[in-house]
């Protein structure tokens, strides 16, 4: 416009001053030349200048374009949303943000050869098939789509899409997918919690409403006024929780027992203090007037700055639980006393065998105290061996949990010791299975002394008894036999008489009057038998070598009749005994030695001596006579036994040795190899001592 | 043959002459205890070499004898088959009851005590060999002797 008018007012007036100035028509003709030129060249610089300017306009428009797609671009390709273009009719993805391949698992090559099928599991395909046939809408957002990944794992997204009519000359879809797996998951978690809030909210109500007891929350003055009370303060104090709260019918305090008010109050600001939970135990009187006992536990609410603000706690009534206590106390204080006053020691022990627990009896049974019973064993108690049996006797009760009974010793360390009789059985714990063991002792060591002695005396009686019956035997048949021969004689006498057969008379009488004389023999031993043990004569030192020789002197007749050499030891020991007993002993044996002569020609030889190399000695009477075989060896002693019918001997003679060295506590014995050997009578003497004369 | 077991030689000595006086043709064999007794029926000890040893038809047996006792020579003579038949007679001056009981356990054939009264004794004599001989039907006498198979 400007040049427009520049060059219409040019033509106008630079004529009009060119016929100012210039008035020939030559140098018009020059002027007007150059003032064409001139024109020319003012509008060609112009149109120059104007060229130059359109051309860096053009320029920068382009470059500015370059940078709007790089923008752009920029915007899809790092676009933290997965986002891709897909054709609208083969489905091939055409392009894809640097989010989707990240997101997905693929890198750029590769999603551009995929196909929008590739991200749908299989299963999907046919419902993601139907969905295409609404692709005409614009823009679509559908949620709830599953996708795969290239790892396989599957996503749930929401997808957000819009068409694309001309994209690279083809109708395309631009989707962006948004990942909402976790966000579903966050969702979820969070309705959950909400409704667990609920639930917990629900369940503590119902918890505080069926509570065997009152939960509350109180001021902490005088009249415990409380501020929230839960329903089952019905069922304690007897009073509706409305009518206890804040106290508007009745205040907590006033429930409280009289008698237990100062306590409880006490009680309370001592514990309420150390701001940990605490206890307490008293009495409430219910709306109905019933004194009841109440266990509150309870703890103080504080603010930051430590100043109390209120007591939250939780009430409930034990007065039955106290009723059973007190029961039970009662029982087991009764029990105890039954346990405490039964005469037998009883204990119970842990499986462990640690003594938990015993009566009375126990301790002064054992001598012991509390403290040397309680939590020990039965190896501080006894010795090592009976500790072991115990040991051994528990561990087969455990086993088999059947009762047990059975007799044994207890020996204490310090020697004392008892026998009893234990019994044993296994108690059950609070879960029913074994706890330990009680046991109970009965003390039977005056039965079983009772019985040892009862024992000896049995024996005794009936070796008594055995004897006297085989006296009463003899008796019958020992002094009958004489009567027998004497009255039968007797007859024949008379039958001799009438015959006139002298001779016969003279033999018959010397059987009559051998007959007597064996009955005479018969009774003195028998009365010398009696008189052992009950006629006793006191013990004194003697010198054995002393007695043989009175002994032999006595038997000096019946020595030099059968032409007996006899032969003593000198230097025998001293004995300590019954002396005129152990005469007859000696009398016994030697008379024997002298009187069972092998044969005839043989004369007798006797000796008398002592083997001191034994412990104890043992002194015999040996002799060369007709021996004893050895089934007799023994039967010998019996009383009344002989062995030769034929012999003078009453058959005491023996028996008589055996009671008397019985009666002073040793023994005696005949070591014979046979008959016709010889034989040798031992005895020992537990009174004997070596010879003072050594 | 009458095989007396008798320890005490006057009992012995009544035994026989009262026997002979009612039985004079019996013979009687008087051993003096057990053990002799055994060692002449089983052939043993100093029997084992004697020829003629006829088995007797009665055994009177005291109880109480030296060594071995009449009761077990009588479990022995009854513990063996050829024996067993042969009557033996306790006669002892034992009347316990015991051993009457003990006696006919072992399968005695009878058992006497021996009359205290001369005359009674008499007629004990007098009566047992009437029994035995007169009016009691005998076993037949055994073939032969054992030796040494008791």
């Amino acid at each position: 416009m400007v040049y427009l008018f520049a060059g219409f007012l040019w033509i106008l007036f630079s004529d009009l001053l060119l016929a100012v100035w210039i008035d020939d028509a030559d140098t018009m003709r020059i002027a007007q030349t150059y003032k064409g030129w001139f024109f020319i060249l003012v509008t060609a610089f112009l149109l120059f200048l104007l060229i130059k300017r359109s051309f860096k306009r053009l320029e920068k428009t382009r470059n500015n374009l370059n940078q709007t797609l790089k923008h752009y671009s920029y915007l899809f390709h790092h676009n933290p949303q997965p986002m891709w273009v897909y054709d609208f009719e083969s489905l091939d993805i055409l392009d894809a943000n640097r989010a989707a391949q990240k997101d997905y698992g693929y890198h750029s090559g590769e999603f551009l050869t995929m196909s929008m099928l590739d991200l749908i599991p299989a299963e999907d395909i046919p419902s993601f098939k139907e969905s295409l046939r609404e692709e005409g809408l614009e823009y679509q957002r559908i949620s709830g789509i599953r996708h795969q990944k290239s790892d396989g794992s599957i996503i749930e997204v929401e997808m957000i899409s819009h068409i694309l009519p001309e994209y690279q000359g083809r109708k395309c879809r631009m989707v962006i997918a948004n990942d909402i797996t976790t966000r579903k998951k966050a969702f979820e978690s969070l309705k959950k919690n909400e409704r667990a809030l609920k639930e917990s909210e629900r369940q503590l109500q119902t918890l505080l409403s069926n509570l065997p007891g009152m939960a509350y929350r109180c001021k902490n003055d005088l009249f415990w006024t409380m501020l929230f009370v839960s329903k089952g303060c019905e069922q304690v104090v007897g009073y509706k929780a409305e009518e206890l709260e804040n106290s508007s019918i009745i205040s907590y305090g006033k429930i409280i027992h009289p008698q237990d008010r100062k306590r409880v109050w006490r009680e309370v600001q001592n514990k309420v203090s150390t701001q940990r939970k605490y206890p307490i135990v008293y009495r409430i009187i219910t709306s109905k007037g019933e004194v009841r006992w109440v266990w509150e536990q309870a703890q103080g609410v504080f603010d930051e700055e430590g100043k109390l603000l209120f007591i939250e706690g939780f009430i409930t009534d034990i007065t039955h639980q106290r009723k059973t206590e007190k029961a039970l106390k009662h029982y087991g204080d009764f029990l105890r006393t039954i346990i405490d006053n039964i005469p037998f020691p009883m204990y119970y022990k842990d499986i462990q065998g640690k003594y938990m627990g015993c009566n009375k009896e126990f301790y002064r049974y054992l001598g012991k105290t509390k403290e040397e019973v309680i939590g020990k064993t039965v190896d501080d108690l006894l010795i090592p061996s009976q500790a072991a049996q115990s040991k051994a006797k528990d561990r087969e009760l455990l086993k088999t949990k059947e009762h047990q009974k059975y007799e044994t010793r207890i020996t204490f360390p310090d020697g004392k010791s008892m026998e009893v009789v234990l019994h044993k059985s296994v108690f059950l714990n609070e879960e029913g299975e074994p706890g330990g063991i009680i046991g109970v002792y009965f003390d039977i060591s005056d039965r079983v002394m009772a019985e040892n002695i009862i024992k000896k005396q049995v024996e005794e009686l009936e070796r008594i008894n055995a004897e006297l019956e085989r006296f009463t035997y003899t008796v019958s048949h020992d002094l009958r036999s004489p009567l027998v021969t004497i009255k039968g004689f007797l007859g024949m006498l008379r039958e001799d008489l009438e015959a006139g057969n002298f001779e016969q008379m003279e033999m018959d009488m010397q059987r009559i009057s051998n007959a007597t004389d064996k009955m005479h023999h018969l009774l003195e031993d028998l009365l010398q038998l009696s008189r052992i043990g009950r006629v006793g004569n006191p013990f004194t030192s003697f010198s054995m070598n002393g007695v043989v020789g009175e002994v032999l002197e006595y038997l000096d007749g019946i020595i030099r009749e059968n032409q007996c050499s006899i032969e003593v030891q000198t230097n025998l020991p001293v004995v300590f005994a019954d002396r005129s007993r152990i005469m007859e002993v000696l009398q016994n044996l030697i008379e024997n030695a002298v009187k069972f002569k092998a044969d005839h020609q043989i004369k007798p030889h006797i000796t008398i001596g002592c083997r001191r190399e034994l412990d104890p000695p043992v002194f015999y009477v040996q002799d060369n006579g007709i021996g004893i075989a050895p089934l007799y060896q023994k039967k010998i002693f019996g009383l009344f036994n002989k062995l030769d019918q034929a012999s003078r001997g009453t058959g005491i003679g023996l028996a008589l040795v055996q009671r008397i060295i019985e009666f002073h506590g040793g023994r005696v014995w005949v070591e014979s190899e046979g008959t016709g050997k010889g034989s040798r009578f031992c005895f020992t003497l537990p009174g004997s001592f070596e010879s003072l004369l050594i | 043959m009458i095989l007396l077991v008798e320890d005490n030689p006057d009992h012995a000595e009544l035994l026989k002459r009262s026997f002979t006086r009612y039985s004079p043709d019996t013979a009687i064999l008087h051993l003096w205890d057990g053990e002799e007794t055994l060692d002449y029926l089983f052939g043993r000890g100093k029997y084992a070499l004697s020829g003629e040893r006829p088995l007797p038809d009665l055994i009177l047996l005291d109880l109480k004898l030296p060594k071995i006792d009449g009761l077990q020579v009588l479990k022995r003579i009854k513990a063996v088959e050829s024996l067993r038949s042969i009557p033996v007679v306790m006669l002892t001056s034992s009347d316990t009851e015991k051993d009457v009981l003990k006696a006919y356990k072992l399968n005695v054939n009878s058992y006497l005590v021996k009359p205290v009264e001369f005359n009674r004794f008499l007629d004990l004599a007098r009566e047992l060999g009437l029994y035995w001989f007169r009016w009691n039907k005998r076993p037949p006498a055994p073939q032969s002797f054992i030796k040494d198979n008791e």
